[in-house]
């Protein structure tokens, strides 16, 4: 698309158009939660100018993004898809956001999410970035912790979450990466290097690569589609030269639990902040300050907010600091020291599911409560965020209800470009018949016309 | 900083985000469950003496009391501890307030500006990392945290030269914590500070106090130092009783704070106020704190129990925000048990200070803390100041601690020397 524009194919504010009036006819997905419809059109203007001056920014000059809603955006409400902070306008933008806009990107809009981002969508945490691009057939990168600011977005485990990018392929998510990562003076917790943008090469040759297959995942859950998938990946590397081996990492039965532990501390930590004094909901009560408190975060968050903050501040009570807090730290350590010793060993890349099956209707997915549902969902991808390693989806086929499956591929902590070399080189293999604009506009009219489709609501 | 879009409440409403000056309340644990929102803090000025050991009655034995303090010091530094907001106590109010001061979801502690960095943090290969089989609190994933990360120079440094004037043992490495309860002048709902391994531990403290009613009957004591942690400043509460409101001033959200614990082995009110005395001379002569009472810049919190000699401790009780040392609190406040639900803060990294042995080779001096360069660097201590009068000037000890007074003190005439401690005109 980048191409198209540069060479004059389409105007900035054509393709802006185009995205407009495509998510007018899909907003019976309610996949956003504020478009911002006036902002998007001056930006194309001001990408527009630039390209006939032959200034463009670069890459991503005049390209529309997404960006999820717990992102902070300079006045553009933020909400977290929670009431709490309903009609919230934040006064900052998050460094990923201004990165993108500095690029010349345009900004269409804030996108649905579970509440603060506590369930199978959302930034990644523990998969949220990975599971959905898997069940939606597009690419989703899971950076190295560090490598990525995440001043501006709306903590849920401090310790834990990485701006994830979707793309349509590994190409762009290259060169996403390369704008958005570096050192930022506002999070001490990147890393101190500035970073380069970077071309991925064209892998050909992979006999020197060692594709570690981690046997801990494979699970009974697993359905027989995706592990047919995945043994035909293992074997698709191996028929090309690469060394292709079973490994261990003993310690994921821990991980659900260990991070169960330690996502609700640190959320109920993150979450006391939401108090509607300063910013967001407020009630109604008068009574007392503890009435308003409570009242306001009664009204504020949801039943699944509300848990995890009560499970956290169970855990972090003196009494159980060290036999829950204290133990899944201890535990959390195993599983990374897990992910060395394999990748000491001599392993390149591992290869492993990014879900149990394809997306499962609606319907179903409601069926099972969160936690167990999420424990289920984040089985294959939340035990690299522990360890803070870079890890992507990369769609593979369509199973045999026409539905996407993908693979995930994990690297050494900042070897994200090694990772997405790899990543290329597979993409291209399996040549995954990837989703045009045109065609789904096309199908989403038709949709749009034989209006039986329920209304969504992700809640 | 830009001061944010905080929210201008209509009349009717409880809490409104101005600030008037004054009212200090050191937001340290929830006072208990009231219904009027307006009573808050317990900034209580008495109006009799610190309870001593009270006269027994005839056929009842002595009671005795037992004293520890907890000391803060507002750090004089020229920001706030991990952000790049001014400190200024005269500024209006909530126009010294960054974006994480006021704690805007998404807002992470950054660096000080350009002049007042410091390095702090290296955790190592992560082989060594890993390597280690002990028990450890740290999170794992600090290992990320990468090389040189920053903290506020001038506050590291008012901490490690505190921790030395009193003896202290400097950890080479200490750790960040969180402490949560909800008050309003505490935006985040936790305060950031050091509770698990602060940056300086058991040191001690020796104070004067008047043990007759003469001056000459002066004597020595020592109080252990227990420890001194680095922590945040929470924001300012004005209680307006008359509209039933309460005002909050985050000015002073997140201005660095030392915590100085002082053990229980005081046992009267005398003793409290005498070792206050002398911290706050030895703050002002570091140049580390002002000190001033009167402006909030030293707040007291005293644990206070009483006993029958020979029998087991009584009932601790906390009593919060002694604001000078000679009107001191009679009154019993007894608290419900509070837990603060401390957790490793996952957003800073250890802090790190070297010593010239262990110095990283090829460290730039700009970027790393050296205990030993500090050490050298201590100015002369009051103490010192005073033998030193009675050796060289054969002054009489008790005219030493007339002479030396610090600036809460009414003065005659002074003579300014170094950090604020001021020696009156002969």
């Amino acid at each position: 698309v980048s191409a198209a524009l540069k060479q004059g194919q389409v105007t900035p504010t054509e393709l802006c158009q185009r995205c407009l009036s495509l998510i007018k006819k899909t907003k019976f997905l309610n996949a956003y939660i504020t478009v911002s419809e006036e902002v998007a059109l001056k930006q194309a203007e001001e990408s527009e100018k630039r390209y006939k001056k032959g200034l463009s920014l670069g890459d991503l000059d005049g390209i529309p993004v997404a960006v999820k809603d717990n992102f902070s955006t300079a006045g553009i409400e933020t909400t977290c898809a929670s009431n709490m902070l309903k009609g919230y306008v934040p006064p900052y933008n998050a460094t990923v956001v201004q990165k993108l806009l500095d690029q010349g990107a345009l900004l269409m809009g804030k996108t649905n999410l579970d509440e603060f981002a506590m369930g199978a969508l959302g930034s990644d945490t523990g998969g949220s970035t990975r599971n959905p691009a898997a069940h939606c057939g597009v690419v989703g990168l899971k950076p190295s912790y560090g490598l990525v600011s995440r001043h501006g977005l709306i903590p849920l485990v401090n310790s834990m979450d990485v701006p994830g990018i979707l793309t349509r392929c590994v190409d762009d998510a290259a060169i996403v990466l390369g704008i958005l990562a570096g050192h930022d003076p506002k999070d001490s917790t990147t890393i101190q290097d500035p970073v380069k943008p970077f071309t991925l090469p064209s892998l050909t040759d992979v006999s020197k690569l060692c594709i570690g297959i981690p046997k801990e995942y494979l699970t009974p859950e697993l359905s027989s589609e995706v592990q047919s998938l995945w043994s035909k990946a293992a074997n698709l590397f191996e028929s090309e030269g690469a060394k292709v081996i079973e490994v261990s990492l003993p310690h994921t039965s821990y991980s659900i639990v260990c991070y169960h532990v330690l996502c609700t501390s640190e959320v109920a930590s993150n979450m006391a902040r939401f108090d509607g004094l300063e910013y967001g909901h407020r009630c109604d009560t008068d009574v007392s300050t503890e009435a308003m408190y409570a009242a306001t975060r009664r009204e504020g968050f949801n039943d699944v907010v509300r848990e995890r903050i009560l499970s956290g501040n169970f855990f972090l009570l003196k009494e159980n600091y060290e036999n829950y807090f204290v133990k899944a730290q201890k535990v959390r350590r195993l599983i990374a020291r897990d992910f060395v010793n394999v990748f000491n060993s001599g392993v390149d890349v591992l290869l492993t599911p990014t879900t149990l099956s394809e997306a499962v209707p609606h319907t179903e997915f409601i069926r099972e409560d969160n936690r167990t549902r999420s424990a289920q969902d984040d089985i294959f991808t939340q035990a690299v965020n522990m360890a803070g390693l870079p890890a992507v989806s990369v769609p593979m086929a369509l199973s045999s209800q026409g539905l996407p499956i993908g693979l995930q591929f994990i690297g050494r902590a900042f070897c994200d470009q090694q990772l997405l070399t790899v990543a290329k080189w597979f993409e291209k293999r399996v040549q995954f018949p990837v989703i045009q604009l045109q065609e789904l506009m096309d199908d989403c009219s038709s949709i749009f016309e034989n209006e039986k489709l329920a209304s969504v609501s992700l809640k | 900083m830009a001061t944010p879009m905080l929210r201008w409440c209509c009349p009717g409403r409880r809490w409104i985000f101005a600030g008037i000056g004054g009212g200090s309340r050191h937001g340290r644990g929830v006072p208990t469950g009231s219904t009027s929102s307006g009573k808050r803090g317990q900034s209580s000025v008495a109006q009799q003496p610190l309870i001593t050991a009270q006269k027994p009655r005839k056929g009842e034995s002595e009671w005795a009391a037992v004293v520890g303090l907890e000391i803060h010091a507002q750090i004089a530094s020229n920001s706030k501890l991990f952000s790049g907001s001014q400190v200024d106590f005269a500024a209006p109010p909530n126009s010294l307030v960054s974006f994480f001061d006021a704690s805007l979801p998404g807002t992470l502690p950054e660096k000080a500006k350009r002049r007042e960095r410091c390095c702090f943090a290296d955790a190592g290969s992560l082989h060594d990392f890993m390597a280690c089989h002990e028990a450890s609190n740290e999170m794992p994933h600090t290992y990320w945290m990468h090389k040189i990360q920053v903290l506020n120079r001038q506050c590291v440094e008012a901490a490690v030269m505190t921790g030395l004037a009193l003896d202290c043992h400097i950890n080479r490495k200490s750790l960040f914590d969180r402490k949560h309860y909800f008050y309003a002048d505490l935006p985040a709902g936790y305060q950031i500070t050091q509770q698990r391994l602060p940056i300086a531990v058991n040191g001690s403290l020796a104070y004067s106090v008047c043990v007759g009613k003469r001056w000459s009957q002066m004597v020595t004591r020592t109080v252990g130092v227990k420890q001194i942690q680095l922590e945040q400043d929470s924001g300012k509460s004005l209680h307006d009783n008359l509209r039933s409101q309460t005002l909050i001033d985050l000015n002073r959200a997140g201005v660095g704070l030392l915590e100085v614990v002082l053990e229980p082995d005081m046992s009267c009110g005398e003793e409290a106020a005498a070792a206050i005395r002398e911290l706050q001379l030895i703050l002002q002569a570091l140049g580390t704190s002002q000190a001033n009472m009167a402006e909030g810049q030293l707040r007291v919190d005293a644990n206070i129990s009483v006993h029958h000699p020979g029998e087991p401790l009584g009932v601790r009780t906390e009593v919060k925000n002694l604001n000078s040392a000679r009107c001191t609190v009679p009154m019993r406040d007894k608290e419900g048990k509070q837990d603060y639900r401390f957790m490793p803060e996952p957003n800073l990294p250890p802090l790190l200070l070297y010593d010239s042995g262990s110095l990283p080779t090829g460290a730039d001096p700009q970027q790393v803390i050296d205990i030993d360069q500090l050490r050298e660097r201590l100015p002369e201590l009051p103490r010192v100041t005073r033998e030193k009068l009675v050796r060289q000037y054969g002054m009489l000890p008790e005219h030493s601690f007339a002479l030396l007074v610090g600036t809460d003190q009414r003065l005659q005439s002074a003579q300014p020397s170094g950090g604020g401690m001021l020696l009156r005109g002969l």
